[in-house]
């Protein structure tokens, strides 16, 4: 029995055991769906977290490690937040900061406000894969808001890309 | 619900990612992965008839993996093990030059090469020439069980698309009389395998290993045949495969994680993110959380899982089944370890750190520190031998799920580390808190599966309370005193009917997931249930799961069918406290707790096969004759979202039907 069949007789098993009558039978696709009960087993690996700091980090494709490439984190809060939150960027091996500060603070950030943190590295190109991250976090409640984000030089050559990849062919089928 | 579940495990998960890198690739530009599934190959498990005078190839095959090491207090990845570990029966092809396959095998429990019977030489023509010989991360090999035999049967993949087994190989020339001794080995730095860290691949495929043979010989008689359909296993170096999850998901914000996935008989490990290996959270080394995965699978094959999935953080009172099924899990992840260290990691430098009494942790670890680059952390560990009154506390008042076995007398049945530690307790020696017995492994094995066990379909509703009232019946009834006091005094984990639950004559935790049988008087023992603060520090702020809700069991078929019953009636009574609404829900198996948020009731939920949660102490849910036969879950809830809740608050309560008579919870 081919896995696709496999699977598609077991997700028909899994829907009449929840109950529902009708015959199912699962197209062929290239990645398992999960279903919303999927068991993640990973802990709050930095204590009592709310990871609600929105991230989004922009880049500039350069094609040489030579090159100098400005990336910048744009940050939203769903909510105001009259505190301070700190910041800290992780450069992968080869990123050299050529501008901007590693880490820092901001005091302050408005919902429907966005504020900005860049910097400018060297050796982040499509040359060769390398990494850069960013974390921030804050304190409300007493507990800690927090918010992490990774780019890297080189989107085509990593498997997420391929996925998401996949998904779009699925859905264009 | 689907997108609060997951707006929820992305606010508690902190997979961590964020880089201080070396390039380390994915790897996926180099599978040809496109809508379409390709097949797995297929398995070379016969004998090719090698002909007259046959070449004997000798070797063996092994792998490195990166040893766990101190690093200022924390348990880090280090550099690789010093000496490799055998690749154990992995599945052998040897292909001519020309790319067929001339001899198929297997590596014996040394990893040496050997012909498909494990035992007799590898052996192929004596035509001249050039070959391979690649040892795949796959098996389908026979273990001799004190049961009888089941498979080894897995696979660790690349990706659920191109189907790619992992592997190692090497040339060999033969010059028809004699050939070369391939040198097989899977390495553990990405800078020795072109960033593809097979000796990633081959530790999670040992892990698999380590633990089926650890099972074979610890489970008595049982027959654990139940392992025996294929476990496919999708890991590559970088990638996090929480993007199969969220594909729509910008993946430099996708959070890390490792999954199994229910009813598949798939695991996901996490291999880092977008390529990245160095820094980011990775598990292909991070053994407990391997066989933590595993333990879920072992528990779908063997026993039943009812756990609702969902997110969880090991700080806070939840779902009963949700800590269960973790427990068992971060309990498997620690205790294969601790009886298999020189299988599972012997660097001689660990045992030196770990001395006696050996591994005792639950650890999930980022990056590594190979000798001065590197950047790694500790992510979690708790140690399974702390007693449950004072776990590691992560700060700001937040501890590993500790417990108070006297002043919340059962709270463990719904904190996953306390059952994780009552587990690892009472079936290890360890310096302090331990049963020290490690005989009955077994009757453990017996409590959870499908046979002797909860995985029985008459215990639906499978908790850690279910899983101890298996254990005293695998005992023949007579539970060791040792392990009682471990459940009682350490980690509040009592089992049913401990007379701790009856307090001033009144029955105040009913088991969860006791089974309600009818009686003409009200029940012998009142029911009373005692709501609690949403306290942020032991509870998930989601209705506390210990105190602000009984669960009973309803069975429609000897219940409410013969005696004609179509309705139940909850009657509350305020005793003293807080004055809250006291609601009657029924959930059926397999349902996803709905929880009340920000002071606002739920009063509708496709969850919700029958509710009422009007306001008021009196409560009625009808059309109970046209139920399915599916087990039920009636759920006694005190609406407590956003309310200021005394300590003192008490409700005694009855449970009436439409025909008159009382239903009380019996023998669980």
């Amino acid at each position: 029995m081919s896995s696709t069949i496999k699977k598609g007789l077991i997700v028909s098993i899994l829907l009449i055991s929840a109950g529902l009558s009708f015959y199912f039978f699962q197209q062929p696709n290239a990645f398992s769906r999960p279903p919303s009960d999927f068991l993640q087993s990973k802990f709050s690996s930095k204590g009592v977290v709310d990871r609600i700091i929105q991230l989004r980090l922009n880049y500039d494709k350069v094609e040489l490690d030579s090159e100098k490439a400005a990336v910048t984190a744009e940050i939203n809060m769903p909510f105001d937040f009259n505190d301070k939150l700190f910041f800290k960027w992780k450069l992968g091996q080869d990123v050299v900061l050529t501008d901007g500060e590693i880490s820092g603070e901001i005091s302050t950030l408005l919902k429907n406000e966005t504020k900005k943190v860049m910097i400018s590295v060297s050796g982040f190109s499509k040359e060769n894969n390398h990494q850069i991250g960013f974390e921030i976090y804050g304190v409300k409640n007493g507990k800690k808001i927090f918010g992490d984000a990774m780019i890297t030089s080189d989107i085509e050559s990593t498997f997420e890309n391929t996925v998401q990849n996949v998904e779009k062919i699925k859905a264009s089928q | 619900m689907k997108k609060l579940l997951y707006v929820s495990i992305l606010f508690l998960i902190t997979g961590c990612s964020s880089s201080t890198s070396s390039p380390a690739g994915g790897g996926g530009s180099s599978s040809v992965c496109t809508a379409a599934v390709v097949p797995e190959i297929n398995e070379c498990n016969a004998t090719i008839a090698p002909g007259g005078s046959p070449v004997t190839i000798t070797g063996t095959a092994q792998f490195f993996k990166r040893t766990t090491t101190l690093q200022t207090g924390k348990f880090i990845l280090g550099a690789p093990i010093p000496s490799a570990l055998p690749i154990k029966f992995a599945e052998i092809q040897v292909t001519d030059s020309s790319g067929t396959i001339v001899q198929c095998g297997i590596t014996n429990a040394s990893g040496a090469l050997k012909a498909v019977d494990g035992t007799s030489p590898l052996q192929i023509s004596n035509s001249a020439g050039s070959y391979t010989v690649q040892v795949l991360s796959r098996s389908n090999h026979t273990i001799s069980g004190g049961g009888g035999p089941f498979q080894l049967y897995a696979s660790v993949k690349k990706d659920t698309c191109s189907n790619i087994v992992h592997s190692v190989s090497a040339g060999i020339t033969s010059n028809g009389t004699t050939a070369t001794s391939p040198s097989i080995t899977a390495f553990a730095r990405e800078s020795e395998t072109a960033s593809a860290i097979q000796g990633g691949a081959f530790n999670i495929y040992n892990d698999i290993v380590t633990t089926y043979e650890y099972l074979a010989i610890n489970t008595g008689t049982v027959n654990i045949a139940c392992l025996s359909p294929k476990l496919n296993v999708y890991w590559q170096a970088g990638f996090n495969p929480a993007q199969y999850i969220y594909p729509d998901q910008n993946p430099s914000t996708v959070p890390n994680i490792s999954f199994y996935l229910r009813g598949f008989n798939e695991l996901y490990i996490n291999g880092g993110k977008l390529g990245n290996v160095t820094t980011a959270d990775t598990d292909h080394f991070d053994d407990s959380v391997i066989i933590h995965e595993l333990g879920h699978r072992i528990e779908d094959a063997c026993g039943k899982m009812d756990s609702p999935g969902g997110s969880h953080n090991g700080l806070f009172r939840i779902d009963p089944r949700l800590a269960w099924s973790e427990g068992w899990g971060n309990y498997m992840g620690a205790h294969i370890i601790k009886n298999n260290l020189a299988a599972i990691n012997p660097d001689p430098a660990l045992a030196a750190i770990l001395a006696s009494p050996g591994w005792v942790y639950y650890l999930d670890t980022q990056g590594y520190k190979d000798g001065v680059s590197g950047t790694a952390s500790e992510l979690i560990r708790f140690d399974l031998t702390k007693p449950g009154s004072n776990p590691e506390t992560i700060g700001s008042g937040y501890y590993f799920d500790k417990v108070d076995g006297t002043t919340n007398p059962g709270e463990g049945h719904t904190r996953e580390v306390s059952i994780a530690r009552s587990l690892f307790k009472t079936t290890n020696t360890c310096a302090s808190g331990c049963t020290n017995r490690s005989d009955y492994y077994d009757k453990v094995w017996k409590s959870i599966d499908k046979i002797t066990g909860m995985g029985q379909a008459i215990y639906p509703f499978r908790s850690s309370a279910r899983f101890y009232n298996r254990l005293i019946a695998n005992f023949g009834g007579s539970m060791p005193a040792s392990i009682d006091a471990t459940l009682n005094t350490d980690e509040a984990q009592q089992r049913d009917g401990n007379a701790n639950y009856t307090i001033g004559g009144n029955l105040t935790w009913p088991t969860y997931g006791v089974k309600l049988v009818t009686s003409a008087t009200t029940c012998a023992v009142p029911l009373e249930i005692r709501p609690k603060n949403e306290d942020t520090t032991v509870t998930n702020g989601l209705s506390d799961q210990r105190y602000s809700n009984h669960y009973y069991y309803i069975d429609k078929a000897t219940l409410l069918t013969p005696a004609g019953i179509t309705s139940i009636t909850l009657a509350g009574t305020p005793v003293v406290g807080t004055t809250l609404d006291l609601d009657l829900i029924l959930y059926q198996e397999g349902y996803v707790f709905v929880p009340d948020t920000g002071g606002a009731k739920t009063t509708s939920s496709s969850q919700f096969i029958r509710s009422d949660r009007s306001s008021g102490l009196t409560k009625t849910i009808s059309s109970l004759n046209s139920l399915g036969t599916v087990p039920y879950l009636l759920n006694i809830r005190a609406f407590t979202s956003g309310l200021t809740v005394s300590p003192a608050t008490r409700y005694t309560y009855t449970l009436m039907t439409d025909t008159g008579v009382y239903l009380c919870p019996t023998t669980f």
